[in-house]
């Protein structure tokens, strides 16, 4: 039987890769090879106006791990949506867990104006801190 | 016909509230690091200002009366009308994208009839423009809602539904309100609102007043010939044509009301006081002001 979560795991997959694109900062920035532009275009960052809210609310809410295989074991089993909406939850938490802790890093770096930069020097350390203060609190829950 | 709104639904608002509000202290601790960086001072007047609006918007107003009283008043419309409209996922699509246009018609109304303006004037009545700006809530943006979305629940669609995209376009652009992003990609800034053009939306140059209405897209804004990029060549002011001056949340409330009665009461006619109360914000007759009066009188200036 056709599983739509297997539909949606394969979008977050691409999504993932757009974000890590994201991570990587500068370094990835142009990339020639189109198959590859195309795998991480930041298009595939859209769903996330959705699955990143609702992953977090999630995760802080106790509903699901914010820890990835957790994530997976409680979506697949614990909650018998099956393997794919497993590996659904586990991409989406994933992600949540790389955009809590480091994108809004990038995105400041990356778009910043030139005289905003250099407030920029300490924010890795204040996103990291305070992404994982977040990403604890859930994990407690 | 059977149609109920399924009950995950309002899970789904729940989760996705708490998603997105802390997603929102995260940006507001953001914008507080940044300025201790920049040794600004973290609170400046006007985003304790917008911090009261948003004290007494969502968790009280908001939550326990407005957006209430917007869905009960849809609700009568949804009850007086034999269309329905499912909720699967292919029509979330047509949700998404009916939600926005009612967004868009919501928010025009909001800033293009002097009475409802006089409300959303509150929202874009700061002169500095970052994260908190979006706090600044207005007490009857549920009026205008409801005119709005009306049509759209006369065709079907689910009021609850349709509220909910109005919430999440809101809690969406909070991240668009900073200075302190540049451009994106040029299909993404034609495509979503963005920083970059919801600045052009916040700006009182006459270039861009009246400008980028959409919630998430600005697909409304190019068919109905309200989009407008920012232009390097003209930078942003900030605020309201008649700024308020002052940080104090009374004054800021009454601003806008004080202007508009002070025009109703100096309307020589009836069509006058009228148009005072429904015309558009600046197009109408001002008092004291004897161009704007015999304009309104007799037509444009220059017009026989």
């Amino acid at each position: 039987m056709f599983d739509w979560y297997a539909v949606g795991a394969l979008i977050l997959l691409f999504s993932l890769f757009s974000t890590l694109r994201l991570a990587i900062g500068e370094r990835a920035r142009v990339v020639t090879n189109p198959v590859l532009a195309a795998l991480t275009h930041s298009a595939w960052l859209l769903p996330l106006l959705v699955v990143f809210n609702m992953a977090f609310g999630m995760a802080l809410l106790g509903m699901v791990s914010p820890w990835p295989p957790k994530a997976f074991e409680q979506v697949s089993a614990g909650y018998g949506y099956g393997m794919w909406a497993g590996i659904a939850a586990f991409l989406a938490m994933l992600i949540t867990d790389i955009w809590v802790l480091w994108i809004p890093t990038q995105v400041l770096r990356r778009f910043a104006k030139p005289e905003n930069l250099p407030a920029l020097k300490y924010y890795p350390i204040f996103n990291v801190a305070v992404g994982g203060l977040f990403l604890a609190y859930a994990l407690t829950r | 016909m059977n149609f109920e709104l399924p009950l995950h639904i309002i899970d789904i608002f729940k989760i996705w509230g708490v998603g997105s509000g802390i997603a929102l202290v995260f940006a507001l601790f953001s914008e507080m690091f940044l300025r201790r960086q920049e040794k600004q001072k973290l609170l400046p007047k006007d985003a304790i200002a917008n911090a009261v609006f948003f004290s007494f918007g969502p968790p009280l107003l908001e939550a326990v009366i407005t957006n209430a009283l917007l869905i009960a008043a849809l609700f009568v419309v949804f009850q007086l009308t034999p269309l329905r409209v499912s909720i699967t996922p292919w029509t979330l699509v047509l949700y998404f994208l009916v939600g926005e246009f009612s967004f868009y018609w919501a928010h025009r109304l909001g800033h293009e009839v002097r009475i409802l303006w006089c409300d959303h004037s509150i929202h874009h009545s700061s002169q500095e423009y970052d994260v908190t700006t979006n706090l600044r809530h207005t007490p009857f943006m549920f009026l205008y809602r409801v005119i709005a979305y009306a049509p759209a629940v006369a065709l079907g669609f689910h009021p609850v539904l349709l509220v909910m995209f109005a919430i999440n376009a809101s809690a969406f652009q909070t991240f668009c309100h900073t200075q302190r992003l540049g451009r994106f990609a040029p299909w993404f800034e034609k495509t979503f609102v963005t920083p970059s053009n919801h600045i052009v939306h916040h700006a009182c140059n006459p270039e861009y007043l009246d400008k980028n209405y959409g919630g998430l897209l600005v697909l409304w804004d190019r068919v109905f010939g309200t989009y407008q990029p920012l232009l390097d060549t003209v930078p942003a002011k900030f605020g309201i044509t008649k700024q308020v001056n002052s940080s104090n949340p009374v004054t800021i409330v009454t601003h806008e009301f004080k202007n508009l009665w002070r025009d109703f009461s100096a309307a020589p006619t009836w069509r006058l006081k009228f148009g005072v109360v429904f015309g558009k914000p600046g197009k109408t007759f001002e008092a004291g002001d004897k161009n704007k009066v015999a304009e309104a009188i007799n037509g444009p200036l220059g017009a026989n």
